[in-house]
């Protein structure tokens, strides 16, 4: 008798903790923004979002609508309680995809602005953030689908390609947080653009003092400065021409097999930082002007083509970057690491465009493909 | 009887627990990148108060902390300082649910009161705390294979975008500094103590020190790991804001098929606080036990309500920071100092009879 009653009281007392959690958030009743833009707009913050609504046709059969709208305010909280009203559920950034800046709107001290994302724990900082030139951001929003895909995740999935194509690095809403707060490194972003009615990578903006700098690296440069930075993705593909008299179908390309690069921080006479940098890359020859053997002689003048024109247009970009006052290779970071005396006697962002880089790049050609 | 292996566990699951999530940050903030020096000054502390304890717990292996206490300082002194050990050990327990419910509140669970969470934190450390010590170290050893999860995640973080060079410059900070943070640090490695009350449970009481080493050096370890792992991965300016660098660390990370994976890593962290919270329990319903001859399971019931009730009253926020700054010179008082005097009176007491 003691005993039933007892395991009674044990089954009461464990019955209220069996029905579940009730402080969650299920996603169905949520309204999930995949894609978020940011412009600036009369000296206001332009918010647009889009949120996917997924339309079941039947078994495995299903349609989608993207529900675009935006809001305009003074902060970022202002806009995201203007737009809560347009919605059924409460909104949330835990899957966005996508974060798009204008033009305008990047040019601003980000770090301040994006605030909003890190200091709660909901928002998905996996998600991409790009500047778009030419057009507002929330005009890309509102295409409908990129080939197959929703618009934020097809964007989503053309900055994943160009990380893969290494047009610009790997770098998420999470990865900045990181180089916002970084001292003496700057960081680029892809930029996206529209061209009739397509959107594609066009090239890296740098970045200087959390903000666009308005200054960007075309997309035939991008793959070198990543090889610069040594920063790059799978895929390393460069081209040359074979000289500069004639260009059409006159250009050799290669891939990269292997790159090192060698940054070495020295002073100049004056106690001014100079640095060297030393790119040695292994390639391999994916296409040339004519199908033939290529001899080994050739070979080597080819190695010195490239290695020249290479270096002549690395030279070109790091003037580009000092051009913007963008460190995207943190040399500041590296001054400050192996001589901090140094790093503090400096206001580096006074000092980085006036410092000497010298680049050299050395090519060794390793392979020809399968043909020889 | 505990085997080394069990005490090998008990110690390292009593030792790792809230810290893991914030002792980065306090590092950081203190002494930036040479912060894992303060680690190894504080992991050499323990060391050092470690071979005071099993010195003091040798003199006579028979018996418990509590016993010792009133053989050697009297009825009278030697309980009230029973007393107060059990006080300590309750604060230690009240702060750590604090902390616990603090981070459950912000990152997952919202809405749900304190009391709650610290309810059901309670109810499965009281199931655990009121068994056999064996059974105690058993289940901890089941535990254990969570920190090999722990470690894997760590990893999966290099792959990402880190930077070697933020360990530099290294000894930028003068000793001084270095040495002012370590107690900091010391509060994270706590957990060794037990050994003052588990001592006449141990089989092989000769090997304790050595195994106490192993399980001090695991901790240590895998805390600078834990360290270097986020000064690495976080930029300056960063690193001094963000409060539970580690789930931040996993908050970056994101797979094809597995996104916050600080969520699902924060469920499973409640895991070796639970354990502290046991071994913290343990303690305290032994004091109790000996000091008013009441069943240790019926203590440790007895223990968990008064708990729960504290957790019951509104604590601020400036409540929250006295009393985790108290509690850091508390643990020096009682892991090392009361131990130490205890030590050398019973050298003396040893030395007249």
């Amino acid at each position: 008798m003691k005993t039933n009653s007892r395991k009674i009281i044990i089954l009461l007392f464990i019955f209220p903790l069996l029905t579940g959690c009730w402080d969650q958030k299920l996603i169905v009743d949520q309204e999930v923004m995949n894609g978020v833009s940011l412009d600036l707009e009369d000296n206001k913050v332009k918010s647009t979002i889009v949120v996917l609504n997924i339309i079941p046709k039947g078994t495995n059969f299903f349609d989608f609508k993207n529900q675009m709208s935006s809001a305009t305010g003074y902060s970022l909280e202002d806009t995201y309680r203007e737009l809560r009203t347009y919605y059924t559920g409460p909104l949330t950034a835990s899957k966005s995809r996508i974060i798009l800046l204008g033009e305008s709107f990047a040019k601003k001290n980000l770090n301040a602005y994006l605030d909003f994302f890190y200091r709660v724990p909901d928002p998905y900082l996996g998600s991409k953030v790009a500047i778009v030139k030419g057009v507002e951001a929330s005009e890309l929003l509102s295409t409908k689908e990129i080939g197959t895909n929703p618009v934020a995740f097809g964007l989503y999935e053309i900055i994943e390609a160009a990380e893969d194509n290494s047009t610009v690095t790997k770098g998420t809403l999470n990865t900045l947080f990181t180089y916002f707060n970084e001292e003496g490194k700057d960081f680029i972003l892809p930029i996206l653009e529209k061209n009739e009615g397509n959107i594609l990578v066009s090239g890296a903006g740098l970045m200087s003092h959390n903000g666009y700098s308005g200054q960007m690296i075309s997309l035939k440069e991008c793959s070198l400065l990543l090889l610069i930075m040594d920063n790059y993705g799978e895929l390393v593909d460069l081209e040359t021409y074979m000289n500069d008299k004639k260009k059409l179908n006159n250009q050799v390309s290669y891939r990269i097999l292997k790159a090192k690069r060698e940054l070495d921080l020295k002073k100049d006479a004056s106690g001014k930082p100079m640095v060297d940098i030393h790119l040695d890359l292994k390639v391999l020859l994916h296409q040339y002007p004519i199908t033939e053997k290529i001899s080994s002689k050739q070979i080597k003048k080819l190695e010195e083509t490239i290695s020249r024109d290479l270096t002549k247009k690395s030279q070109s970009i790091m003037k580009k970057t000092q051009k913007a006052n963008s460190d995207v290779l943190g040399i500041g970071r590296e001054l400050k690491e192996t001589d901090p005396a140094a790093w503090k006697a400096l206001d580096w962002r006074e000092t980085y465009p006036t410092i000497k880089i010298n680049t050299r790049v050395e090519v060794a050609i390793e392979k020809t493909g399968i043909l020889k | 009887m505990l085997t080394n292996k069990n005490l090998f566990f008990l110690i390292i699951q009593a030792q790792i627990g809230i810290g893991i999530l914030g002792l980065p940050y306090i590092l950081y903030n203190d002494v930036q990148q040479d912060g894992w020096m303060s680690l190894l000054i504080a992991g050499v502390l323990a060391q050092g108060i470690i071979i005071i304890l099993v010195a003091l717990s040798r003199t006579s292996p028979k018996e418990t902390f509590y016993e010792l206490n009133l053989r050697l300082l009297g009825n009278f002194l030697g309980k009230i300082v029973s007393i107060c050990y059990v006080l300590y050990f309750i604060s230690f327990s009240m702060l750590l649910m604090i902390l616990v419910t603090d981070v459950i509140n912000t990152w997952i669970l919202h809405q749900t009161p304190r009391w709650a969470i610290i309810l059901m934190l309670l109810i499965a450390t009281s199931y655990i705390a009121k068994e056999q010590l064996l059974t105690i170290s058993r289940s901890f050893l089941f535990f254990s294979f969570w920190f090999i999860v722990l470690i894997f995640l760590l990893i999966l973080v290099y792959p990402q975008d880190i930077h070697f060079g933020r360990l530099q410059p290294i000894g930028s900070k003068s000793f001084t500094e270095i040495i002012k943070a370590s107690p900091d640090a010391f509060v994270s490695l706590i957990g060794f103590e037990l050994i003052l009350f588990i001592m006449p449970l141990i089989k092989n009481p000769k090997k304790s020190l050595m195994v106490l080493t192993f399980a001090n050096l695991f901790t240590l370890m895998l805390y600078i790991f834990l360290f270097i792992t986020c000064v690495i991965s976080f930029s300056g300016v960063q690193f001094s804001l963000i409060q539970e660098p580690l789930l931040y660390l996993f908050r970056g990370l994101s797979f094809e098929f597995v996104e916050s994976i600080d969520i699902i890593f924060l469920s499973f962290w409640i895991i070796p606080i639970s354990t502290t919270l046991v071994i913290q329990l343990f303690n305290a319903s032994l004091g109790v036990q000996t000091l008013f001859s009441i069943q240790r399971k019926k203590s440790v019931y007895l223990l968990s309500g008064l708990l729960l009730c504290l957790g019951l009253l509104p604590i601020s926020l400036t409540v929250k920071e006295s009393l985790s700054s108290i509690m850091i010179y508390l643990n020096i008082i009682f892991v090392f100092i009361f131990p130490a005097l205890l030590l050398i009176i019973a050298k003396l007491k040893g030395i007249k009879g």
